[in-house]
């Protein structure tokens, strides 16, 4: 049977239509004879609403792409050494090794260049780190290179920008 | 395939259409879920642009193993946390100008629907970020348990009491949920 304490934890859950149908038949048994529970459900789906009803906020709908391009175009933002990023993938699937071991080598002179760097944030490490294949892998420790400051270079940039 | 995973198949083979289209179809989304974890619009403007720019060179390395959408949102609610430490340790003197391009839709309203919308803005202000990510991308995004579980690198379990606990905290901040 379910207590009082157990059916607050739950309410949320209910609310959300998260639940299995048999603990949701024994829940609203429950709700049924416990003013305190359906007060306190009723509170949460007060909270539900309010948010739903939140103002929505919008974009034009060309801007942020416009906003984009001239971002990644102005030299700043992309200098050429950062654009192999969106290839990398393709290139360690086509296997070339020689772009590879350039980049491998770009990389060790980079981390060389611009010495220790923070740690790394977990959006980096989860865009570029989860995303690596293990050719990549491979090179990067064959070069002495973490994966720390490889994330740091290639993100070092947009890391920085928020000043 | 999904409509999504083409658009991305489409911007690796080289044609930035393909980027453009999922842009166009992610920035509300986008800007709405910045914009209940940060609470004004110029930051959430600027960090939106950066979410899409972190996609951007990210995409290269998407394998498709997630979704796209819950993709994007990791990186949203991430950028925002970062952006949101870093302000803490920065004086930034809010020069409270408006963005450049969000549209307001509040600005027509009479001033008392004005101030009701802001205060449930005020009122997820004003709660832990780890609370606030849960139930934005429940009820202001919609997404269910699993997907904000994936968003936010946390169990279901973990999403549910973060979702329970902003309720009621919320539910304190606010002074008449239920109303309009
Ligand atoms: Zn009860």
């Amino acid at each position: 049977m379910l207590n009082c304490k157990k059916v607050k934890k739950l309410l949320s859950r209910y609310l959300d239509g998260e639940m299995d149908e048999a603990t949701s038949r024994e829940l609203k048994a429950h709700l049924e004879g416990c003013v305190s529970c359906a007060r306190e459900l009723s509170g949460l789906n007060a909270v539900k609403n309010a948010l739903a009803a939140k103002e929505r906020k919008a974009l034009p709908e060309d801007y942020l792409v416009c906003r984009l391009k001239e971002r990644l175009h102005s030299a700043e933002e992309v200098a050429p050494k950062w654009q192999w990023l969106p290839d990398m993938g393709n290139l360690s699937r086509r296997l070339i090794p020689v772009p590879v071991a350039v980049i491998a080598v770009s990389l060790a002179f980079l981390s060389a260049t611009l010495g220790e760097f923070d740690k790394v944030d977990i959006v980096d490490n989860y865009l570029f780190q989860d995303n690596l294949s293990r050719a990549e892998l491979s090179i990067l420790e064959e070069s002495n290179v973490t994966l720390d400051s490889a994330t740091r270079i290639v993100f070092g940039i947009n890391g920085n920008q928020w000043r | 395939m999904n409509e999504d995973n083409k658009l991305i198949g489409q911007f690796l083979a080289g044609d930035i259409k393909g980027f453009e289209m999922l842009v166009k179809k992610y920035q509300n989304r986008t800007l709405n879920i910045v914009y209940s974890l940060v609470g004004n619009d110029r930051d959430s403007e600027d960090i939106v642009q950066e979410v899409f720019i972190k996609a951007y060179h990210g995409l290269g390395g998407f394998r498709g193993s997630a979704q796209f959408s819950t993709w994007l949102y990791r990186i949203s609610v991430n950028t925002t946390y970062d952006f949101l430490r870093k302000r803490r340790h920065t004086t930034v003197h809010e020069d409270v100008s408006k963005a450049k391009a969000v549209i307001d839709e509040s600005s027509e309203l009479s001033l008392s629907a004005r101030e009701k919308k802001e205060e449930v803005q005020k009122a997820l202000d004003s709660i832990p970020f780890h609370y606030r990510s849960a139930v934005v991308l429940k009820d202001i995004e919609g997404l269910g348990y699993a997907d904000i579980a994936r968003a936010l690198g946390c169990s279901i379990g973990t999403v549910e009491s973060r979702i329970y606990r902003a309720r009621q905290l919320l539910r304190e901040k606010l002074s008449d949920p239920g109303g309009r």
